[in-house]
């Protein structure tokens, strides 16, 4: 054998063993589509999320949930690459988000180029909407469809109307959205975010911005969305009746931290902390 | 109405349309002037504004150090400058040149404020929302926040061009035969006749500054549909 095929063989055998490793380490879900690992982020002198490791799968419905101030919204904004975490490695697809390796291998901060290109599997639909004010309902979701992936208009057109009958607006291609109810509004961003075909979507409180009467129909939206099964979500929520019906996994953080994660049974039924049952207790009493 | 005082108002119009030739010329170079100035000005404005706003610190240190000091600096000295003192440092440009470096650098200052301060007036979260969408940092720009800030600049454009008209004025120091300096010439032939040529001199300036005020609210109508 010469010495070139044993070091090949000997590269062969160590990704195997590596593999195998992996395959420990992640359990028979395999690779997580996205990984927080050891994140911490810090705004100033306060440190807002103290050390996370999470992990979601392709596909996985996802909710967060927890009391105001506990770094739920930062979570996911480090996810769309908004807010850029103090330490540890958030990644996707086995990719690390916020570096990037030169023509070297050495690591190195990411930069836009990087940023944009791991953009492209995540989306976020905002608590306050966020439609742009000066293009018709149309034109928001056929933007980045056309500007990003190079679409003609009319493709773009036709897949924004398929996305859009989804959400049950076709009706309303060409208003602005100043024309639009809350719940409207929110359910053309979920469009906008869907349409690109994202693996992961950040759905940060979607329907704490709208009047009680509205919220339904949004959820319903998420509800149906959900079902199709293929699209990650991480649902930052208050509304525990949704999450417990659309989550795979429920997460409860306080304080920067997860404070305690299962299924929706697991986390609404059986609470194994005193923080979660003093949340749901609380959420409760302002129920009754 | 007396047949005398008739007399009179045709005597008037009759000396009215004899100045009209010469007021006319110097509206044009009036216009002229405002027009080039205003082009200068506008790329300046755009150019200083968004500079403020770069994430590179050089490019913000020298829109800013450009907009602070080209909006402090009086008009007629910088006018002179540019006039009488860069010909010795070499650069001899013609009156008209001179006077849209000086009135376009001065007025492109006060543009920049206005679209910084129109760009930073975007919620942020346009910006966030374009960035989620996979924008290009370009993209964002053009797509989703200069037609949002644009409609935002066009009122105290608007302005600032009606008080750029008004400042051409300040090249009849220069000699140049604008509208203004046209009417001191007739003031010097006819005398008497000073409050009527002034009279008109702030009419047609006031016209003038309708022909701005009236397409930018239009414009200002047609941008701001979706509101
Ligand atoms: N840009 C920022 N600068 C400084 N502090 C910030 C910033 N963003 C968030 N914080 C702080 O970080 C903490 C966590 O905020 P975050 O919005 O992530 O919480 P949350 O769990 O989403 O809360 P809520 O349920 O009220 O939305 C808060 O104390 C907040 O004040
Ligand atoms: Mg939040």
């Amino acid at each position: 054998m010469t010495q070139l095929a044993q070091d090949n063989e000997g590269i062969l055998e160590s990704q195997a063993v590596w593999r195998q490793g992996e395959e420990c380490l992640y359990g028979e879900k395999g690779k997580p589509l996205v990984e927080y690992r050891g994140v911490t982020k810090s705004f100033g002198d306060l440190e807002v999320i103290k050390g996370i490791d999470l992990q979601m799968h392709a596909g996985e419905k996802l909710a967060f949930i927890g009391p105001s101030g506990s770094g739920k919204t930062t979570l996911g904004r480090m996810l769309m690459t908004l807010e850029r975490p103090t330490s540890g490695s958030l990644s996707i697809d086995g990719v690390p988000l916020w570096q990037m390796q030169d023509k070297k291998g050495r690591w190195k901060p990411a930069n836009e180029a990087h940023l944009r290109a791991m953009r492209e599997k995540v989306g976020m639909v905002f608590q306050h909407f966020n439609l742009f004010p000066h293009l018709t309902v149309e034109r928001n979701v056929t933007l980045a469809l056309t500007s990003v992936l190079g679409l003609t208009r009319e493709d773009a057109g036709a897949r924004a109307e398929s996305m859009l009958e989804k959400v049950g607006l076709l009706d309303k291609l060409s208003s602005y959205p100043s024309q639009l109810s809350g719940g409207q509004k929110q359910r053309v961003a979920i469009a906008r975010a869907l349409v690109m075909r994202p693996k992961v979507v950040v759905f940060d409180e979607v329907t704490s911005a709208l009047d009680p009467e509205l919220v339904g129909e949004v959820l319903a939206v998420i509800k149906e969305i959900a079902k199709e099964g293929e699209t990650a979500m991480m649902l930052i929520t208050h509304e525990m009746d949704f999450a417990r019906e659309v989550a795979d996994r429920v997460i409860f953080g306080a304080e920067g931290l997860i404070v305690e994660e299962g299924t929706p049974e697991d986390i609404f039924e059986r609470p194994q902390s005193e923080r979660l049952r003093t949340f749901l207790n609380r959420l409760q009493e302002v129920r009754d | 109405m007396s047949p005398h005082s008739s007399c009179a108002d045709n005597n008037m119009m009759s000396t009215i349309s004899q100045w009209l030739p010469y007021l006319a010329q110097g509206a044009l170079v009036t216009v002229k002037i405002t027009l080039l100035s205003g082009v200068v000005a506008m790329l300046l404005a755009l150019i200083s504004g968004l500079g403020r706003l770069s994430a590179l610190k050089p490019i913000r240190w020298l829109a800013g150090g450009y907009i602070e000091l080209f909006r402090a600096a009086s008009l007629l000295v910088l006018l002179f400058w540019v006039y009488f003192a860069l010909p010795i440092a070499g650069l001899d440009l013609s009156k008209t040149w001179s006077a849209v470096l000086a009135i376009g650098l001065n007025i492109g200052a006060y543009g920049g404020e206005i679209v910084r301060s129109a760009i930073q007036a975007i919620p942020k979260g346009q910006y966030e929302a374009s960035v989620a969408l996979n924008l290009s940092p370009l993209a964002r720009m053009r797509s989703v926040i200069l037609p949002q800030a644009i409609a935002r600049m066009l009122p105290p454009m608007g302005n600032l061009w009606i008080e750029m008209l008004k400042s051409t004025s300040l090249v009849y120091f220069i000699t140049m035969a604008d509208l203004t300096y046209e009417a001191m010439i007739l003031r010097n032939n006819y005398y008497t006749d000073t409050p009527l040529i002034f009279g008109l001199l702030l009419l047609i300036y006031y016209v003038m500054a309708s022909c701005i005020a009236v397409p930018v609210k239009w414009l200002e109508r047609k941008l701001t549909a979706w509101r």
